[in-house]
């Protein structure tokens, strides 16, 4: 199945715009952050602790809906499904 | 009342937000205009997730039109390279008495600041760049692109 995962600010400067990958069904949200953090250690300090959990600045949303981490960890993605990473908003 | 909402690079019409926002009824019209402050900056870059930008300026503005009564409501955010001093952000509010036209402008602009994904990255003018601190506790500041 496909997914796409798009990062911006500090995150897309680390990991790119948009990575649009194929996993295997029922692949979780946070394993595919996992494997496209591994192979880039300062990607990987920013958006992980050292425990492997999502460090707590690190907002993922599914379409305009933010999903807490617990959740994000739990996740199964589905074909199609687009995911947002980003640090902290500061707009206006 | 449909809000007006626009994320755009081109700088933005102040006066014909303010001429659509005297409808009927209209006794206030509040106008917010966020400015590219000299912080020690060139200028700063924003980028946006614009798709769900858009989507939830318009339900903050949707918000407020039901919660303080507001009678029309624009809501413009700008992107791309902005220079000190050019507009960022601005929204215009009407309602028939100015409390509700305040009250509601300031409302809708905390939960714009506080919800919608914008970022803004200064170039400093000693060189260098760093990304605005956002909303998160525990967030670190430090020259981009790390964090």
């Amino acid at each position: 199945m496909n997914v796409t995962i798009r990062f911006f600010a500090q995150f897309r400067e680390l990991f790119g715009p948009v990575h649009e990958l194929s996993v295997p069904e029922g692949r979780r949200l946070t394993e595919v952050l996992h494997e496209i953090a591994e192979p880039n250690p300062d990607g990987k300090t920013a958006l992980f602790s050292p425990d492997g959990r999502l460090r707590d600045y690190v907002i993922v949303m599914q379409g305009s809906e933010r999903i807490e981490h617990d959740r994000a960890a739990a996740l199964e993605l589905r074909d199609g499904n687009t995911i947002a990473v980003f640090p902290p908003v500061a707009g206006g | 009342m449909k809000p007006y909402i626009a994320i755009q690079t081109e700088d933005v019409e102040i006066d014909a937000l303010v001429r659509a926002a005297k409808v009927p009824g209209a006794g206030a019209v509040v106008v917010f205009d966020g400015v590219v402050r000299d912080d020690g900056i060139d200028r700063m870059d924003l980028e946006t997730y614009e798709s769900v930008a858009l989507e939830l300026m318009d339900g903050i503005a949707r918000e407020g039109i039901a919660r303080f009564n507001l009678l029309s409501v624009a809501i413009v955010h700008r992107i791309g390279a902005l220079d000190v001093g050019e507009n960022i952000l601005l929204v215009v509010a009407s309602a028939g008495h100015r409390k509700e036209a305040f009250e509601g402008a300031i409302a809708m602009i905390d939960e714009l600041k506080a919800r919608v994904p914008i970022w803004k990255k200064e170039h400093l003018r000693g060189g260098g760049t760093v990304w605005v601190e956002g909303n998160a506790e525990g967030f670190p500041r430090g020259p981009g692109p790390s964090v």
